[in-house]
């Protein structure tokens, strides 16, 4: 099999990452709530997963990451903040993540528009931008076009208006730099960049900001309190959390410390690029986003001639066993934007993992498909 | 035998404290929360009466919260808790 699918979530993981979950399993006492070894070990482990995204992130205080199943679920509790008729501005590239929780909390959303190569237009903030807007919701990188968000111009934009700006880092947390001088809020996923297991994900609050209570239940402590504090971390964390995902996540972030985010950055150029003149060679095939600009995601979304993209992802896997992603991507208004989403795309997107042999053998199979192979 | 229990208001605070008086070799304990003693996380740190004051600045240092800190005595029928010191230095 070869797996082009990691913007979906990273497969394979580095082996540490299974190997310390069963361990996480077989040893892992419920955290915070005993002072005995086996909630210790978790609670410790916990804490340095927190320290260790908080690094990451260059985030100097742990307490500001708290953890969630993912950006889904970050943006679900933010969206509590919200309520119905309040203003906010989302852009064309958002991942339903992100549009969903607005639109359920009755939020109304303008939207930042991209051009046609799928660039977010950020020179357009200003216009959107009212008294009242509570917020601004953006992709720091497409799933769809690979495209990365000029957030500094954004950032710059949103403060001097005093409001607060909300970062989706999903798609780029462990494959480009990413830090909380870019943001208010960085919402991210751990099982794409960052290698660990899937419903593991969290946001980071930059330090002196301050938000209320978002998930209510228990904590472990102030049990005769009717109500929770309103701190970091645990106004987003009630219950009991998922401690092996949590320590899953940990084991795969020091991989990629390990390795290092210019290392990633450079080995995802090389097949991106591979790849993308590759399947510009092939007649017939129509690719979408501008890969004249860098840095980019290591994703090429295509179209071949007017064929539908689950067709298309079929055949690969079916005669070729490469896995793409066809579709929408959960992301409706680029793909309307880009005028596909009667097709979809099929996307392939890299990870560590993939090879350039890899990437040659999906092009000659996308090469014999378009022949009618 | 006398020891310093720090007591925290969150879990958090409690389990980045233990990792810093570890770090600076000071040997912390972990314990439930006595009765007798209020403060908001279930979990509180016992070190040595003379690490008590170097405990306690070294976590004030590092912007980690305190509930309080007390005195706890073994004796016969159980332990008693004198306030040693509360809120920040």
């Amino acid at each position: 099999m070869i797996y082009f699918d990691n913007a979906a979530t990273s497969l394979p993981k580095p082996p540490e990452v299974a190997q310390g979950m069963a361990w996480a399993v077989e040893s892992f006492g419920n955290p915070g709530r005993s002072f005995a070894t086996p909630g210790m070990q978790a609670a410790r482990e916990i804490f340095a997963a927190r320290e260790m995204i908080a690094r990451l992130t260059g985030c100097p205080d742990p307490a500001r990451v708290a953890f969630t199943s993912g950006v889904t679920e970050s943006m679900s509790l933010l969206c509590r903040m919200l309520g119905s008729g309040d203003h906010v501005i989302a852009s064309e590239i958002e991942h339903n993540s992100v549009l969903r929780p607005l639109w359920h909390a009755g939020c109304e959303v303008d939207l930042l528009p991209s051009d046609p190569s799928g660039r977010l237009m950020t020179e357009r903030l200003p216009s959107l931008l009212r008294k009242e807007t509570r917020a601004v919701f953006v992709n720091h990188g497409s799933n769809v076009t690979g495209e990365i968000t000029d957030v500094d111009a954004l950032y710059h934009l949103c403060r001097e208006a005093g409001v607060l700006l909300v970062l989706d880092v999903a798609q780029t947390l462990g494959t480009v730099p990413v830090t909380i001088s870019m943001a208010d809020i960085l919402c991210f996923s751990g099982h794409k960049g960052l290698f660990g297991p899937m419903g593991t994900g969290g946001l980071i609050l930059r330090p002196g900001l301050n938000l209320p209570v978002l998930k209510t239940g228990g904590t472990g402590f102030d049990t005769f309190a009717s109500l929770q504090q309103a701190r970091m971390p645990d106004l987003a964390e009630a219950g009991t959390p998922n401690a092996p995902g949590i320590y899953g996540l940990l084991m795969g972030a020091r991989y990629v410390e390990t390795i290092g985010i210019p290392a990633v950055a450079a080995h995802d150029r090389e097949l991106t690029q591979a790849f993308f003149q590759g399947l510009f060679a092939i007649p017939g095939i129509q690719i979408y986003g501008d890969f004249s600009r860098w840095p980019r995601l290591p994703v090429v979304s295509f179209r071949v001639e007017e064929r539908d993209s689950a067709e298309v992802a079929l055949a690969l896997w079916e005669k070729h066993q490469i896995v793409t992603r066809s579709g929408g991507h959960c992301a409706p208004l680029i793909h309307q934007r880009l005028g596909t989403q009667g097709t979809g795309l099929v996307r392939a997107s890299f990870g560590w993992f993939n090879t350039l042999a890899e990437v040659r053998l999906g092009l000659e199979a996308i090469g014999e498909l378009v022949k009618g192979g | 035998m006398e020891e310093v229990v720090i007591t925290f208001d969150a879990t958090i605070d409690a389990i980045h404290g233990e990792k810093l008086l570890a770090e600076a070799g000071l040997k912390p304990l972990v314990m439930p929360l006595p009765s007798q003693v209020k403060a908001g996380c279930g979990l509180c740190l016992r070190v040595r009466l003379e690490d008590g004051t170097r405990a306690c600045e070294l976590l004030c240092s590092h912007g980690v919260s305190q509930a309080g800190c007390f005195i706890r005595r073994l004796g016969q029928g159980g332990s008693t808790y004198e306030e040693w010191w509360e809120g920040s230095l």
